[in-house]
């Protein structure tokens, strides 16, 4: 399946771990160019992204298929980051019928020093 | 380049040398932030007519780059959150009297719906109140028709360092 624009222009892809996605640094990333930190609406994109396809791989082990559209994310920014490539893990809080609530860290250097931390709810459209 | 199509002074000055101009210090930091220097900023085409002080407003256009769905030709919500994130960064910024660099700590967004491309909207950010060096910011994106596309609130950090993480000899934050 070919990349959206969004996923081109953020650079998203899934990373060589399968349940995690990264953002490739690209120039246009950065919110503070003196310092040369990614912008906070990248990261929160990135936290956002890997949310909904982290639920998206969930619901397919449960053999459920369905539209999902992201509502509500809430992120907390807990380093800073650099001009460097970005990592995000999602997981499952709860599914329940028509909306799931997932977490989501994401780091730069190591996943034990996480840059943010996301909690992010989806409606889920039966299809 | 944003800051000179917002600012009448700067058109007149364009032509006149006599007539006022405007300089830097006369913008909105908002304005400062999405001026053409910026690798991110510059990519959008945003107006910011109407913001003063602690209170950012801006027109902008969801860019077809940022196309989440293609059927649909709706945005990715990184799109709403980023511009959200920056405008209420403005809104701290402008309520300041000098300017110290801020740092988002938390923000909470809802997404009522994806905006389609080319669409033209409208955000408004305010920073409500200043606490211990603490700034609570409220956003909001709207359609044409006055109808809200996100609601987001934020929180951001006053006075936070303005080094690189490379030079530091110790990993921190906030």
């Amino acid at each position: 399946m070919s990349a959206s624009p969004a996923e081109t222009w953020f650079a998203v892809a899934p990373a060589e771990e399968g349940d995690c996605w990264k953002i490739a640094f690209q120039e246009h990333h950065l919110g503070n160019p003196l310092i040369r930190s990614i912008h906070g609406g990248v990261v929160g994109a990135l936290i956002e992204h890997t949310a909904e396809k982290a639920l998206d791989r969930a619901l397919a082990e449960k053999s459920r298929s369905a539209k999902l559209e992201l509502t509500t994310s809430s992120i907390d920014y807990l380093r800073v980051t650099k001009d460097s490539d970005l990592y995000a893990r999602g997981s499952v809080m709860r599914i329940a019928r028509r909306v799931a609530f997932m977490d989501v860290i994401c780091w730069q250097d190591s996943e034990d020093l996480p840059v943010a931390r996301g909690a992010c709810t989806l409606r889920i459209l039966e299809e | 380049m944003l800051p000179p199509s917002n600012c009448p002074d700067l058109r007149q000055a364009s032509t006149s040398i006599r007539e006022k101009r405007c300089t830097m210090a006369d913008l909105h930091p908002i304005q400062v932030f999405f001026s053409s220097y910026h690798p991110l900023a510059n990519r959008v085409r945003a107006d910011f007519s109407g913001s003063a002080g602690n209170t950012v407003r801006v027109a902008i256009e969801a860019p077809a780059d940022l196309v989440q769905d293609t059927e649909a030709a709706s945005l990715h919500t990184g799109f709403a959150t980023i511009v959200l994130d920056s405008i209420m960064g403005g809104a701290v910024m402008g309520s300041l009297e000098k300017l110290v660099p801020i740092a988002t700590v938390g923000l909470s967004v809802s997404h009522l719906r994806r905006p389609a491309a080319g669409e033209t909207l409208h955000g408004e950010a305010v920073c409500v109140s200043v606490y211990n060096s603490l700034a609570y910011v409220t956003g909001e994106l709207r359609d044409k028709n006055e109808e809200p596309v996100a609601i987001a609130t934020g929180t951001f950090m006053i006075g936070t360092r303005a080094t690189s993480i490379r030079d530091r000899s110790e990993e921190s934050r906030i």
